[in-house]
């Protein structure tokens, strides 16, 4: 009973602007730690999927899932997604996986822009169309990733790398969604502070 | 703190994804222009990383064990019986073995043979993946002030299964045999041809450029050869399996998914070098041609 009080006391002092005391160092540690979650996590994911363990499709799940990752953030919470923090994930993407670099960059932040720039409208949407969008942007955007591995190699690089990766990102972006979700209401939230 | 209005603020924060697209691309075209650079900077970021690779590689690589273990103790009748039957076969064998060396040693003693110079190794584990989705390679860990170079050759247990292509501080990067960039000069056994392993980014490399009227035959041993001198000959590589009837590919003998430790060879140190003008022998009593070989002066009409 008092906790469920306590809970709904804090939804709408949430929701109410005014004056609060100012937060205790644990309380702003515990701030950063929550504001860091969708980057830090993508970052362990990077490194983790870079690691030589027996994982089917290790290769062409990367990419999918940070891709993901970005287009939630930036739809639902781009300061815990800034574009300085997207530009240097696609840098280490490209760094540890000895493609042609700028790649992922330019992936990751072609994802990011439409997400930032059309924040405001998705976040009406319902999620089948949110999931919808990404997928087109997916297609288009890992079209043009190998459109470029082949330019800058010099040979043509068979179709269906591209479409193992479209077909990875749109399926998982569901499943993901789920845990971002969740992550977003509760530990990768720093107004629950 | 620079104190900004809250307008150049805002125009900032509007810059900042476009002046991050056109780094993206300024990247892009340096990684072109300058490679070399962007390797360099590449292999600094492995070495920096390479601590917690392996902090990360530990427990999982203990995890796989457990799981083996628990595996061969499900099958560990079946897995004995097998054992002591190929024992029994390896004893004979061990006898048939030494009886060969002694003779080995004994004739070469009688033909003044004069013996290989021994090749050097280092073994090293292998840590991460250095593979995208387009390409296939690993990164071993390596200690600092290490001795290897950029086309050394790595081997696993059983066979060839990449190239060494950079070298960091305390890593390097094995290119596999089955990247798509990878081309290796290969002697097939019965069939006594010479064919090129290309990598196509599967486990399965294929080959190609072997005779048309010679195609490779089912099973039989696929060696490396020295043409080029990028490879030492007869090293075991794998098999030839047909996947459909005009694709003969290599099964190598370790599986490229699954190593975990390679071992790299200096082969380049013993490096046979011929000497000045191969097949021909300076004789004394010949007279030297210094005036091209078509001149009349030569063919005697004068």
């Amino acid at each position: 009973m008092i906790n469920k009080e306590k809970h709904s006391e804090r939804q709408i002092h949430k929701r109410i602007p005014g004056i609060r005391p100012s937060l205790s160092r644990f309380q702003r540690i515990d701030y950063f730690i929550r504001w860091l979650v969708p980057m830090g996590f993508t970052l362990f994911i990077i490194l983790f999927l870079s690691v030589r363990l027996n994982i089917p499709g290790r290769n062409e799940l990367l990419l999918p899932i940070v891709s993901a990752f970005v287009y939630f953030w930036s739809i639902y919470r781009p300061t815990s997604m800034p574009a300085i923090g997207v530009f240097f994930l696609g840098l280490l993407i490209d760094l540890l996986n000895f493609s042609p670099p700028g790649i992922a960059i330019f992936i990751l932040l072609v994802i990011y822009g439409i997400g930032i720039s059309q924040r405001f409208r998705l976040t009406r949407y319902s999620f089948l169309l949110v999931w919808f969008i990404f997928s087109i942007i997916v297609v288009g955007v890992f079209f043009i990733q190998w459109l470029l591995i082949s330019v800058f190699s010099l040979r043509m690089f068979p179709v269906s790398y591209f479409i193992f990766e479209t077909i990875f990102a749109i399926g998982l972006y569901p499943m993901l969604s789920i845990i971002f979700t969740w992550a977003h209401r509760t530990i990768a939230d720093p107004e629950q502070v | 703190m620079i104190p900004i209005s809250i307008q150049i603020k805002q125009a900032l924060t509007k810059l900042i994804l476009p002046l991050l697209f056109i780094m993206a691309i300024l990247i892009m075209i340096i990684g072109q222009a300058k490679p070399k650079l962007i390797e360099d900077v590449r292999l600094k970021v492995v070495d920096f990383l390479l601590p917690v690779y392996v902090i990360v590689e530990k427990p999982c690589d203990m995890l796989n064990k457990f799981f083996q273990n628990f595996h061969d103790v499900r099958n560990i009748m079946k897995e004995n019986k097998k054992l002591k039957h190929e024992n029994k076969e390896l004893k004979g064998w061990y006898h048939v073995a030494l009886g060969l060396a002694e003779e080995n040693v004994e004739l070469k003693k009688q033909l003044h043979w004069i013996p290989d110079s021994r090749i050097t190794y280092i073994t090293a584990h292998i840590v991460a993946d250095g593979s995208g989705i387009y390409h296939k390679a690993v990164l071993v860990v390596l200690q600092s002030g290490h001795n290897v170079h950029v086309g050394e050759i790595a081997l696993s247990g059983f066979g060839l299964v990449g190239r060494v292509t950079e070298t960091g501080d305390r890593s390097a990067r094995i290119l596999l045999i089955n990247d798509p960039v990878s081309r290796v000069p290969v002697n097939l056994t019965n069939s006594h041809v010479q064919a090129i392993m290309a990598g196509d980014n599967t486990s399965y490399p294929k080959l190609i450029f072997y005779p048309e009227d010679k195609p490779p035959i089912e099973g039989e041993k696929v060696l490396t050869d020295n043409k080029g001198n990028a490879f030492p000959a007869e090293i075991p590589i794998g098999y030839v399996h047909y996947l459909d009837p005009r694709h003969p590919i290599v099964v190598p003998y370790t599986s490229l998914d699954r190593l975990r430790i390679v071992r790299i060879f200096n082969f380049k140190n013993n490096e046979i070098n011929p000497p000045d003008a191969p097949g021909r022998i300076n004789l004394t009593n010949k007279k030297t041609k210094t005036k091209p070989v078509a001149s009349p002066a030569l063919l005697g009409h004068n």
